[in-house]
């Protein structure tokens, strides 16, 4: 065993974060960990690489009993974490990243020269082709990923701690990242693997644990379990449809049409969009599908193309006017454009209806009513906080983006759009989602559903149009929507 | 050493240090509070987080009662409330801008213009009291609304434009009064509403309150102070979420313009004259008082009441030690050191910025 822990507790002011915990992790194998947002297995890894102390419980690596002081400690042992939101300098170079504190010197003077070479080294380690000079900022964010393992590879990690290595990624870039695990494995370096996305945990790993509730349920060879198995146990109940059954459109008279959009690398691209339709956007990050969306919902300024409501054109120049006429978009980038994390929950919830609680002229907001409001709507969801005046952040990645998908239900649009609305959320909430996005779609709404994850669009979706290059290269409809359809209009030349 | 850093919640992260010794980490009120032998940490640094600043305002309150008999008399009081009229009106306007992210350096300037503007208004084109103190509210609120919509919409950053237009302002200034004290010609009307007494306090400590209970009412329970407590939290998501950001902060440069005129009033009225530098060293101590405001109660925040809190630490101390015979450049020592300590106090065991 590379690293055992046993019986660990973690116990936060109310709640009960690691309740007995013990896991052990061989030397040389990947080692998925899955679990629901919540589970516990954020404050474990945080153990383990000494952002944490447990209450009670024994770290032992290669054999002996370890205690952390802080993440240094980690380090110099050789375990590493690479968080889910990455933590380079953004303004440095790659280069710089990957051997920040180690910087060859002579007589006091870093040897940029050489810097840059070792780095390229290590970069070629873990198929990083971005040359290493450029500024971590302009890399893309699977590269981004790629130089935070190279970091800890050139301070001769032994156990790579991945916390969902895969989000933001595009299918391409998640495959090259597999192969990177895949490599790493080859080369004796442990990897503990966290990841909601389970057919890549299914691929990847030789062994999995599941956690709920602060406790392990299972761990097993992964060759054993099914995706099935994997997920009854992380949801604790059997797993019923997945996606919810698909009702046709109500109408013909398409409630929302795009008509020549055109703006950035966006060229052309028209829809129209029926009351009870479910209408999705797919194609690889970057084939201009959120900028699309951004452009028609007023997010970013279109160079030409006309928008109609209802048959009816309108004028959308700002965010207001398209909520005006009955849009939403919840963007993709939950941190960036979404969340507001030091606001409470409340008030990210009802931030474009706040009018409603509004005292007409004063506008006094009524707050007890705005809070019985939120806090049923995000009931709906299952989002489960002490109180909804609470900051934002108090609440899980995954409860964040119900909240926020709760605050675009609460405005009662007549038009959806969901940019990468389970990005980050686990299995159970992602079928709480799904069942919305459909309920939505069966109350006479239009919704457009963007995703990464083609599962979800072949299961969602009754129309899907794909995108590459910044046009749209296909429309797929009803039983011809499939995984290999699409990926199919993706790639072709 | 490491680099490799915890996400949310942990970003300063101080986990270890260069002598080994083990700092106590997790001391703020988040998960992350240890257990055990650490438990004292667990509350005291979140404790002293919220009510540093206020114990020491108690302190500071204890030891020049002590001291001097007449500390909380209430003729004292009155004077010390009077004094504080004018800060307390400009540091609680500022705060608004300050809420979405906006610094105003040009607000000592402004003050001392619209402060010249009134006075000349009433002395020499004759100008009746009330008619005068209204245009100059006009002219307020307009310079805000230039320097408002400039910063808005140029996204230029408001530190480095209000800084020019201090200096611009600063020669407006001097071309109305050319640098002498005006004090011919104002009514006895005009001077009176600084001496005028409602429930023994002055007027100008009456429009302070009033001032900040407006204030406080708006950003903290209407719809336009949700909008501005969003687009100070994420300006994208809260564009996105169909709030006009530009108009929004024009609106908090507005405010602290119409502030900054009340000011100029209450200023101009008490010395009843303009005269130089009357209102440019406010500048200071007015972001002084948000800085100790945003160590209270609401830690990380700006609020109103917390302004205003470190309003009247600020007056007191000043008073307190007029009142011990200290001379103005023992005052400025010791006002500094207590600010910068009250404010480190207010942030021991805290690790999120």
């Amino acid at each position: 065993m590379l690293l055992e822990a046993r019986g660990m507790n973690k116990r936060f002011p109310g709640v009960v974060a690691l309740d007995d915990v013990s896991i052990s992790v061989r030397a040389g194998e990947v080692h998925g960990l899955v679990g629901e947002n919540g589970a516990g297995k954020s404050t474990l890894l945080k153990i383990v690489s000494g952002l944490y102390s447990p209450d009670d419980g024994e770290l032992v690596w290669n054999g002996e009993s370890v205690s952390f002081k802080g993440p240094p400690d980690a380090v110099k042992l050789g375990i590493e974490l690479i968080p889910q939101e990455l933590d380079l300098a953004f303004n440095l170079s790659a280069a710089e990243n990957i051997m920040m504190g180690y910087y060859p010197s002579r007589l006091g003077r870093v040897r940029w020269r050489e810097v840059n070479r070792q780095a390229r080294e290590v970069a070629a380690s873990v198929r990083l082709t971005a040359d290493v000079r450029r500024k971590c900022a302009n890399l893309s964010p699977a590269e981004q990923r790629l130089v935070m393992i190279a970091r800890a590879l050139a301070r001769n990690a032994r156990l790579l701690i991945m916390d969902e290595p895969t989000v933001a990624l595009t299918e391409v870039e998640v495959d090259a990242l597999k192969a990177v695990v895949r490599d790493l494995r080859r080369n004796g370096v442990t990897v503990i693997y966290v990841s909601h996305r389970l057919d890549e945990v299914l691929e990847l790993t030789d062994r999995v644990t599941v956690m709920k509730d602060g406790k392990v349920i299972s761990t097993d060879p992964t060759a054993g379990v099914s995706k099935t198995q994997l997920i009854e146990r992380i949801i604790g109940r059997p797993y019923g449809e997945q996606f919810p059954e698909r009702q046709e459109p109500q109408s013909d008279q398409p409630v929302l049409s795009a008509r020549n959009v055109s703006g950035g690398f966006v060229r052309d691209v028209s829809f129209d969009l029926r009351p009870g339709e479910i209408l999705g956007l797919a194609g690889l990050v970057g084939s201009g599908r959120s900028e699309v969306v951004r452009m028609v919902f007023g997010a970013d300024l279109r160079d030409e193309g006309e928008i109609e409501v209802d048959g009816k054109p309108v004028r959308i120049r700002h965010p207001r006017h398209a909520i005006r006429h009955g849009l939403s978009l919840l963007p993709e980038d939950r941190r960036g454009q979404g969340a507001i994390v030091n606001m409470s929950i409340a008030a990210n919830v009802s931030l474009p209806t706040v009018r409603r609680f509004a005292m007409r002229g004063t506008g006094m907001i009524h707050e007890r009513a705005e809070g019985r409001a939120v806090r049923e709507r995000i009931g709906q969801f299952n989002v489960e906080t002490p109180s909804v005046r609470r900051p934002l952040k108090f609440l899980s990645g995954g409860n964040q983006q119900k909240a926020l998908i709760a605050k675009w239900d609460m405005s009662e649009s007549r038009v959806f759009v969901f940019d990468e609305p389970t990005a980050g959320v686990d299995v159970g909430a992602k079928q709480e989602i799904y069942s919305r996005i459909a309920k939505l779609a069966q109350g006479g709404a239009g919704v457009i559903v963007i995703s990464s994850e083609l599962e979800e669009v072949v299961g969602l979706c009754h129309r899907v149009l794909v995108m590459r290059e910044g046009r749209c290269v296909g429309e797929l409809k009803g039983d011809a929507i499939s995984e290999a359809a699409i990926l199919e209009l993706c790639y072709a030349a | 050493m490491s680099t490799s850093q915890p996400t949310e919640g942990q970003k300063v992260g101080v986990t270890g240090d260069a002598g080994g010794v083990a700092v106590p980490r997790g001391g703020a009120p988040k998960p992350g509070a240890p257990s055990g032998k650490r438990d004292v940490t667990s509350w005291i640094g979140p404790f002293f987080q919220r009510y540093g600043v206020l114990i020491a305002f108690a302190a500071v309150i204890i030891f020049f009662s002590l001291e001097s008999s007449v500390f909380l008399s209430l003729s004292n009081l009155r004077a010390v409330f009077s004094g504080a009229a004018s800060l307390s009106v400009i540091a609680a306007v500022l705060t608004v801008p300050m809420i979405m992210g906006d610094f105003d350096l040009s607000i000592g300037y402004n003050t001392q213009v619209l402060g010249a503007v009134v006075v000349t208004l009433m002395a020499f084109r004759g100008w009746a009291t009330g008619t005068s103190i209204i245009a100059t509210i006009g002219v307020g609120a307009f310079i805000g609304l230039l320097l408002g919509s400039l910063i808005a919409w140029s996204k230029v950053s408001a530190f480095v434009i209000t800084l020019g237009a201090g200096i611009l302002l600063q020669g407006v200034e001097l071309r109305i009064t050319q640098g002498h004290t005006i004090f011919q010609g104002l009514e006895a009307s005009y001077v009176k509403l600084a001496q005028d007494k409602f429930l023994t306090f002055t007027l100008p400590v009456w429009i302070a309150l009033v001032v900040s209970i407006f204030l406080w009412y708006v950003t903290r329970h209407t719809v336009l102070g949700r909008r501005m407590a969003a687009v100070g939290g994420n300006q994208e998501a809260a564009r996105l979420s169909g709030i006009n950001v530009e108009f929004m902060r024009t609106a908090g440069f507005i405010i602290v313009g119409i502030g900054a005129a009340v000011a100029s009033v209450i200023i101009t009225s008490q010395a009843a004259s303009s005269y130089p530098d009357s209102a440019t060293g406010l500048l200071i101590p007015a972001y002084a008082s948000l800085f100790l405001g945003a160590a209270i109660l609401r830690p990380g925040e700006f609020h109103i009441w917390g302004t205003l809190i470190g309003v009247l630490f600020i007056s007191f101390i000043q008073n307190g030690l007029t009142l011990l015979n200290y001379s103005s450049s023992t005052t400025n020592v010791v006002e500094g050191a207590i600010f910068i300590a009250a404010v480190l106090t207010s942030r021991i065991g805290r690790q999120r910025t």
